[in-house]
């Protein structure tokens, strides 16, 4: 994957585990500030291998670590280096949503041969929608829920985010709680 | 066949709205008749009707807005009022009007932002959303780019002060510190302790290899050396050798060995001391031992030559005395051969003690342990004083502890010493009361002896001064008393070397107590009490008797003792004294040791090695060579006693007496 990600690991675990932390974490794991270059492609073993040890560092499930880097994506994207192109999303979430694949085609022309996730909105209805999430790569399922979740907290928008069990486990259903529907 | 003309294209408003979010269209007369949903959103009070004059400002494009002459051309277009929204686009005719295919033209996401701008916005077709990503993303980059830099300066300071660091800490090391490059020999690194050591400065010598400094035949064996580290053949080398350097021949000693850096470059690196210093300190160290060594050497040559030198004329003195006191003299006589006596054992007791002080002091005074009798040595000893105490009327006694034990193990001659000299000094300063000499055992391996007095006593000052050498108690004692504050020196080292302590107690007027403590473990068996030799063993008469002697008045004092008992034959040296017993039978041969042609051991060997009918003749050694080794000598070489010089007839009546 391309180094936005492992900036936002590093934004991420510095919280987490303060300078020094980081710093030593890094340094365990081999790698330096070649590793942490936006435009720069290391490849998905790389960027794995940085997620699973520093969600064992952090003693969380792996699972429990991407929802949370999820939410932290959101607010690290529209606060941080990303805080001029997340308002070209949209100023809805659903608009947002239906507006990902459109800029994730504009980013991939200045990042040649990232592979973007897709996004289709399949269900809109008053109580809330339903997200369906495409994508080369698996697992990362734990990720787009707390990204959604972000989302609903970026826009404020008070939903609840589910999963749907196999086979549909790529939908997610984003539901406006009482207040958010009324 | 002719082709059929195209037919027209027309976009369904949806579709329009799509492809151009903020398009507008307008009448002949320049009136907005529509506008996308962009547009609408973005400048709610454009609205339909309006002139797009009003609205916009042209910032690129026709000048006035002809619409027949401007279809078909690019425009760019700035809204007026508060939001200068930029639309770029063509114009195309249409039926009664023309239409506005135009698009927000943000250069970067900060202008979109600022614009309220979204995907819903910006028209697919022109790549106005590309242009704006990839600009925010140069942004980033370019942004990326300088925290890189800054945190790169950050970390090469880091690293240039850390450098800076080592090499002070490196200048301040009191070691030498070299490093040599392993492919090229050159030097990289010269601390200030290695440029004081060298005598060569660091700008001389990096870059450049140790053929370019020093010696050929030095720079080939550094280079062996090197070549041998570098091969693997060692993994470090410690030498310690001389250097040729700038500053004259240097020894150096140095550990050197191969280090890699970071680069995985080899080095070698050479760590040492100048120890041309410790070394030159060293020898001068053995040079200043071996001159002692010969100097005591020389010492102890010279303490037994003047032995020797000394106790032969005093021989002359104190044995003809002897045999003067044997004649039929007058009174007068009688006195003035008395004072000779006198005269010549002090001076006799005088030499014995210089000498034991120099033996002493150049350690060539052995203590010897041998088990003894230690009761019968103290009463012996006492014995010795008590005639002069009797003449003073001061008693004496001599109390030995029951559980004393008679047989102990040490030096009994010292021993004898020790306690004469107290003993003779209590006497000496005791003019009234008594003189007590007290032995008792502290334990098994400790005995005390006190030696107390009714005497003179010492001050304090006194008490303070009566061990060193040559002092008395105070200058009184020397003009009233006599003597040459030898004594109690000699006591004090005796006592010392002997591993014991001597120590004084003292009132002036009352009187004094000395106390020896000595080391003298019980000992089993008897040995040699090392008491004086038993009195008056008078041989028997018609002797004839050989004496050996290059001294004439030597010869001549052995004649005039022996003249009423025996035959005395002379002769000068030992080759005559073998001639002699070769020729003729004696009965005891007396043999000085040293004499010119054949010293006295060389004849008593070759005596020894004759047939038994000559061999076996008793034979003293009367010598005035009194140490301890010459004694040893003597019964090495197979002399029955040994007789020290100057001689009385009685000592030598006692010798004969032992021997035949």
């Amino acid at each position: 994957m391309y180094g936005m990600i492992h900036k936002a690991a590093r934004a991420y675990g510095t919280e987490k585990l303060g300078d020094a932390g980081w710093a030593a974490f890094v340094a365990t794991q081999g790698l330096d500030d070649a590793h942490f270059v936006v435009s720069q492609d290391y490849g998905d073993e790389t960027t794995f291998g940085l997620i699973v040890a520093l969600a064992e560092l952090l003693d969380m499930p792996l699972d429990d670590f991407l929802r949370d880097f999820g939410h932290f994506w959101i607010a690290y994207s529209g606060r941080g280096a990303y805080a001029n192109l997340m308002p070209l999303g949209g100023v809805t979430l659903p608009g947002f949503i239906r507006n990902l694949n459109r800029m994730h085609a504009g980013l991939a022309l200045a990042m040649p041969g990232a592979r973007m996730p897709r996004f289709e909105i399949v269900a809109d209805q008053e109580d809330g929608f339903a997200v369906s999430y495409a994508s080369t790569r698996s697992g990362l399922e734990p990720f787009v829920m707390g990204l959604l979740e972000g989302l609903c907290t970026w826009f404020g928008v008070a939903a609840a985010v589910s999963q749907r069990p196999a086979p549909e486990a790529r939908t997610f259903d984003v539901r406006y709680t009482a207040q958010e529907a009324a | 066949m002719p082709v059929a003309p195209a037919a027209p294209i027309t976009l369904d408003p949806e579709t329009l709205d799509f492809l151009f979010p903020c398009h507008f269209a307008v009448d002949a007369g320049q009136r907005m008749t529509r506008l996308g949903p962009g547009l609408r959103r973005l400048l709610p009070r454009a609205a339909p009707g309006a002139n797009v004059s009003e609205a916009f400002e042209i910032i690129d494009g026709p000048s006035d807005l002809d619409l027949a002459a401007a279809t078909r051309r690019q425009i760019v277009l700035r809204a007026r009022g508060e939001r200068p929204l930029r639309l770029r686009g063509a114009i195309a005719a249409q039926a009664g009007g023309a239409l506005f295919l135009v698009s927000p033209a943000p250069t970067d996401g900060a202008e979109a932002r600022a614009l309220g701008l979204d995907l819903g916005d910006l028209s697919p077709c022109d790549g106005s959303l590309e242009l704006v990503i990839a600009n925010e993303m140069q942004r980033i980059i370019t942004l990326e780019a300088s925290e890189l830099a800054a945190r790169l300066k950050v970390a090469r300071d880091v690293a240039v002060q850390r450098e800076a660091f080592f090499q002070r800490i490196l200048q301040l090391m009191p070691a030498i510190v070299v490093v040599k490059d392993a492919v090229d020999g050159r030097y990289l690194l010269v601390n200030a302790r290695a440029e004081q050591a060298l005598g060569l400065s660091a700008e001389q010598m990096i870059g450049r290899t140790p053929g370019d400094l020093f010696p050929a035949e030095q720079a080939e064996d550094a280079l062996a050396e090197d070549a041998r580290l570098l091969a693997g053949d060692t993994l470090e080398l410690e030498q310690i050798k001389i250097t040729t350097t700038p500053l004259g021949d240097r020894v150096f000693a140095t550990r050197k060995l191969i280090a890699a850096d970071d680069a995985g470059g080899r080095h070698i690196v050479t760590v040492g001391e100048d120890v041309t210093e410790q070394q030159q300190a060293g020898e001068r160290l053995r040079l200043a031992l071996e001159a002692a060594e010969q100097a005591n050497a020389a010492k102890s040559t010279f303490l037994a030559n003047m032995s020797h030198e000394i106790r032969t004329p005093l021989n002359g003195i104190v044995a003809v005395a002897d045999v003067l006191s044997r004649a039929d003299l007058g009174r007068r006589e009688r006195e003035l051969v008395g004072m000779i006596r006198t005269s010549g054992a002090t001076l006799e007791r005088l030499l014995g003690d210089i000498l034991d002080l120099a033996r002493i002091e150049s350690r060539q005074l052995a203590v010897e342990s041998a088990p003894f009798d230690l009761p019968d040595l103290c009463r012996a000893t006492a014995d010795l004083v008590r005639l002069r105490a009797d003449e003073k009327g001061v008693a004496l006694d001599c109390h030995v502890a029951a559980d004393l034990g008679n047989i102990v193990v040490g030096d009994a001659v010292r021993v004898r010493q020790i306690l004469g000299n107290l003993l003779g000094n209590a006497v000496k300063f005791t003019d009234r009361g008594r003189v007590a000499l007290k032995v008792e055992r502290l334990d098994t391996t400790r005995v005390r002896f006190c030696v107390t007095d009714t005497g003179v006593g010492l001050s304090n000052e006194g008490r303070a001064r009566i061990f060193e050498r040559f002092q008395q108690a105070d200058e009184s004692i020397t003009r009233r008393y006599g003597g040459t504050g030898l004594g109690l020196a000699i006591c004090r080292e005796l006592t010392e070397l002997m591993g014991g302590t001597l120590g004084c107690e003292s009132v002036q007027g009352v009187g004094s107590t000395f106390t020896v403590e000595l080391p003298l473990a019980v000992g089993a068996g008897a040995g040699d009490d090392g008491a004086a030799p038993a009195l008056e063993a008078t041989p028997p008469g018609d002797l004839r008797v050989l004496v050996a002697d290059d001294h004439p008045t030597n010869r001549r004092v052995v004649e005039l003792m022996l003249e009423d008992i025996a035959q005395v034959v002379c002769v000068e040296d030992g080759r005559q004294a073998i001639d002699a017993v070769l020729a003729s039978d004696f009965d005891v041969i007396l043999m000085d040791m040293q004499m010119p042609v054949m010293d006295g051991l060389a004849a008593v060997q070759a005596i020894r090695d004759l047939p038994p009918a000559k061999s076996q003749v008793p034979i003293v050694m009367l010598t005035a060579n009194a140490l301890p080794e010459h004694v040893a000598a003597s019964a090495a070489v197979g002399a029955n006693v040994h007789l020290s010089k100057p001689i009385t007839a009685e000592a030598l009546f006692s010798a004969l007496g032992a021997v035949l």
